[in-house]
């Protein structure tokens, strides 16, 4: 029995994840010579903490791709969610509790339009999601009048800036909604189908999945993942800003991408997906800290995720 | 008349088979030759080896008696030989002058752009010329299954096709449309186009060609004058005289019945009844498009029926959809194990376990030991040829795919299995193997419905057989009282 077991331990690392995490350590690694402030503690933390926004959405793109789907209004979902919780709180008076509510349940309910539109009406998810993305920015802009929404209670702050020992919170809340994601996607009847769903839409129909309502699940999820992105965000800002999230979707898309998933559906994983997440942060605060310009990074972000892929492509 | 096309000792070889062995075959002038045979007697070779696809290992083509070598379809097209076979190669978002031009488009030479006004015009010539009753600007999306066809045709005739080979191109025709398509053949005729025919379906063979060749596993056995041959004598032809005796006699179920089909129709089926009975092989035998899958997916409630009743172990009950027919433990291999049996991304455990994992579920979340239990339970009795339960479904062959198709509805508990074309591109080996799989669900009193092209395995497997021909049942007969040769003249639209 020893053989299955040894197997196991190995698959925690499949070879699609393992492309990425060979490369996240390599960069690691190479700005930990370059520069003396990047490996640290605090600097470590830090890029956990930059991550948790781009990570968090992964999580619920993760399921999204994994279903053979796309989620393009994952950036909308967070900057409408944290308007509407900043709006609550600060112009409505109302507690912590009640705005973050308010701001789950707005990605929710943009999750499940999304999912409605593409299962019933039949719309593909790039232009359904697009179109829910541009009306959801045009709330968000409707609603501050395109201006930031502050005056936001202390408790909230706590949010994106505190922390529970060494840990800052919103590193927490990764690893709560990673476990949650894995169990989900690895554990249950749920994640069983959005693979089935993903890999085999025909077969999953006649094997009889109600494919249609696990697919509004799985946006539903989405936009609940990318809502409290959203809330992390305004608690950072200390503010609902109706851009915030503007770019956030392809940053998502690319952190699963560089995990492992396939866009084609079927394939894919959180594990994957956080590294991806990880990746991208690592980079961004590498290249800071050796100064590298932002318009830079740009560039070079985008040559890491086509090498990424195309790696991952040739020793499938 | 002079031969125009002459086909000498071809002979072509793929890994294990011998799919074509010194055929001889020739085709006059203005004539109509049909191509007859059973499943894998070696037509569809044949006539890839003439339009290019197939390179032969042995023999020749002769054209007007020049030697030719054709090493692609487009070597075969330059010598006027078109193929319209049974999946059209048309886009559906063009028209029909575009489409008849693809890739053919006149240039302007005064500007070096497409002369889109020429195309056109080719195209009505074209289509007048051949009295094809086509609008140029229709877009093929819009027009009928027939008229499809008539745009291959004119695709063919628009190089100056001399010879036009159809494979089965009444299959998913009306009445009234073979008609049409009768007269177009007999008016290219006319215009000097010969035409090789093939087809299943004897009466329209009989009717419409002047010689016909039988072919049987990869060799001519006959090639006649049609007048000068009953039916009778080309289905022995086909069929062959051996086999029939080498077939055991499977013995007479007389149990309760499980499923009871009554006066089952919809758009494809028209009026279908039959029981199938607790621990029976119910063999179905029927041409492409003769309405088998169709049926069955109306019995699983993946399409959706329009008159008729379904009875499942003495109760009636409405199937809406395949959840449905899944709770009355109904279990459905597909035609197409790829597109619609398996999930190529996912391991053997997960495969089999797909359908029923609420099974495995414990607090929310699926038991893996359970789970791997159960396809490993499934694996050693279905005999699966798999390293571990892990292994990837991509990995495994055919046979062993198919298995787990079947372990999958196992799993889920299905007592009534609807197998369609389980053997469909495996190799000989794993046929036998699904054959034993059969059986051996059979002893275990499960009921199982076999289709398959392959009228010698349908007889071989089955306890009972019934004919479909046209979305009909034609025929219904105990394995024993049953032979090949009466199999094929049900299937063929014989009475």
């Amino acid at each position: 029995m020893k053989g299955p077991e040894n197997k196991r331990k190995i698959k925690l690392l499949k070879q699609r994840e393992f492309i990425a995490f060979a490369a996240l350590i390599i960069i690691f690694m190479a700005f930990s010579l370059a520069s003396e402030n990047f490996f640290t503690l605090f600097n470590v933390m830090n890029i956990f903490r930059q991550a948790s926004i781009n990570a968090i959405i992964a999580v619920g793109m993760t399921f999204v791709i994994i279903s053979g789907g796309i989620d393009l209004s994952v950036g909308a979902i967070v900057s409408l969610s944290g308007v509407m919780a900043a709006m609550v709180m600060g112009n409505w008076g109302m507690n912590s509790v009640v705005g973050v509510l308010c701001g789950l349940i707005v990605g929710i309910v943009i999750g499940f339009i999304n999912g409605f539109v593409i299962t019933k009406g039949g719309v593909p998810p790039i232009i359904a999601t697009v179109a829910s993305m541009t009306i959801a920015k045009g709330l968000a802009l409707v609603l501050t009048g395109g201006r930031s929404v502050t005056n936001l209670p202390d408790s909230f702050s706590v949010i994106g800036r505190g922390n529970i020992g060494a840990l800052p919170i919103p590193v927490f809340i990764i690893i709560i909604t990673y476990v949650f994601g894995y169990v989900l996607l690895k554990k249950t009847r749920f994640g069983a189908t959005v693979f089935g769903i993903g890999g085999n839409e025909e077969a999953a129909r006649l094997a009889g999945t109600s494919v249609e309502w696990v697919k509004i699940r799985v946006y539903m999820f989405c936009g609940a993942m990318s809502a409290i992105s959203g809330l992390i965000m305004a608690s950072r800002l200390n503010s609902g800003q109706p851009l915030a999230g503007d770019g956030l979707d392809l940053n998502a898309i690319a952190a699963v991408v560089i995990g492992g998933a396939s866009v084609n559906g079927g394939v894919g994983g959180v594990v994957g997906s956080l590294i991806g997440a990880l990746l991208m942060s690592v980079l961004t605060n590498g290249f800071d800290l050796i100064g590298m310009g932002r318009y830079y990074q740009m560039i070079f972000t985008g040559i890491v995720l086509i090498l990424a892929v195309t790696l991952q492509k040739k020793t499938r | 008349m002079a031969e125009l096309l002459k086909v000498v000792d071809i002979t072509k070889r793929f890994p294990g088979v011998l799919a074509l062995d010194k055929v001889n075959f020739s085709l006059k002038e203005g004539e109509i030759h049909a191509l007859v045979g059973a499943n894998g007697a070696g037509k569809s070779t044949l006539i890839k080896t003439l339009a290019g696809v197939h390179m032969p290992d042995g023999g020749w083509i002769e054209l007007g008696g020049e030697k030719q070598l054709f090493r692609t379809p487009n070597d075969a097209k330059e010598k006027g030989i078109a193929v319209i076979y049974q999946e059209f190669t048309l886009f559906s978002d063009l028209d029909v002058a575009k489409n008849i031009y693809f890739g053919e488009e006149p240039i302007s030479d005064r500007t070096r752009l497409i002369d889109w006004k020429t195309v056109y015009k080719n195209a009505e010539e074209l289509l007048n010329k051949f009295d094809l009753d086509l609008n140029v600007h229709a877009k093929i999306r819009d027009l009928s299954v027939a008229q499809q066809q008539m745009v291959e045709i004119a695709k063919a005739l628009s190089y100056n096709a001399k010879i036009l080979i159809m494979d089965e191109p009444t299959a998913t025709l009306t009445i009234q449309e073979v008609e049409q398509l009768f007269d177009i053949i007999e008016d290219l005729r006319k215009k000097g186009v010969s035409i090789i025919y093939i087809s299943h379906r004897l009466d329209e063979v009989t009717r419409i060609s002047d010689r016909l060749t039988v072919l049987r596993n990869g060799t001519v056995v006959e090639t006649a004058v049609t007048n000068e041959v009953s039916k009778e004598e080309i289905i022995k032809l086909m069929v062959g005289e051996d086999i029939d005796n080498q077939i055991k006699e499977n013995k007479v179920i007389d149990s309760e019945p499980v499923l009871k089909v009554e006066n089952l129709s919809n758009q494809y089926i028209h009026d279908v009844s039959f029981t199938l009975k607790k621990g029976e092989v119910l063999g179905i035998a029927g041409l492409v498009g003769a309405g088998r899958t169709e049926c069955m997916r109306a019995i699983f409630g993946a399409d959706s029926i329009t008159d008729g009743r379904i009875e499942v172990f003495g109760e009636e009950c409405r199937i809406k959809g395949p959840k449905d027919a899944i709770s009355h433990r109904i279990g459905l291999l597909p035609e197409s194990r790829k597109e619609q049996g398996l999930f190529m991304n996912l391991n053997i455990r997960r495969n089999i376990a797909m359908v029923n994992l609420k099974k495995f579920i414990s607090f929310f979340l699926i038991n893996t030991k359970k789970e791997r239990q159960e396809a490993e339970k499934q694996i050693d009795n279905l005999k699966i040829k798999t390293p571990t339960a892990e292994f990837p479904v991509l990995n495994l062959s055919g046979g062993n795919q198919q298995k787990v198709v079947l372990g999958k509805w196992l799993c889920a508990n299905s007592d009534i299995l609807i197998l369609d074309e389980p053997t469909r591109g495996v190799d000989v080996g794993a046929k036998e193997e699904i054959f034993q799989a059969i059986y051996a669900l059979a002893k275990q009193d499960k009921s199982v419905i076999f289709i398959s092209s392959e009228l010698e395995e349908v007889l071989r497997v089955s306890n009972r057989v019934i004919t479909m021909y046209k979305g009909r049942i034609t025929g219904e007969f105990e394995q024993k009282n049953l032979t090949l040769n009466e199999m094929m003249k049900y299937i063929t639209g014989g009475q």
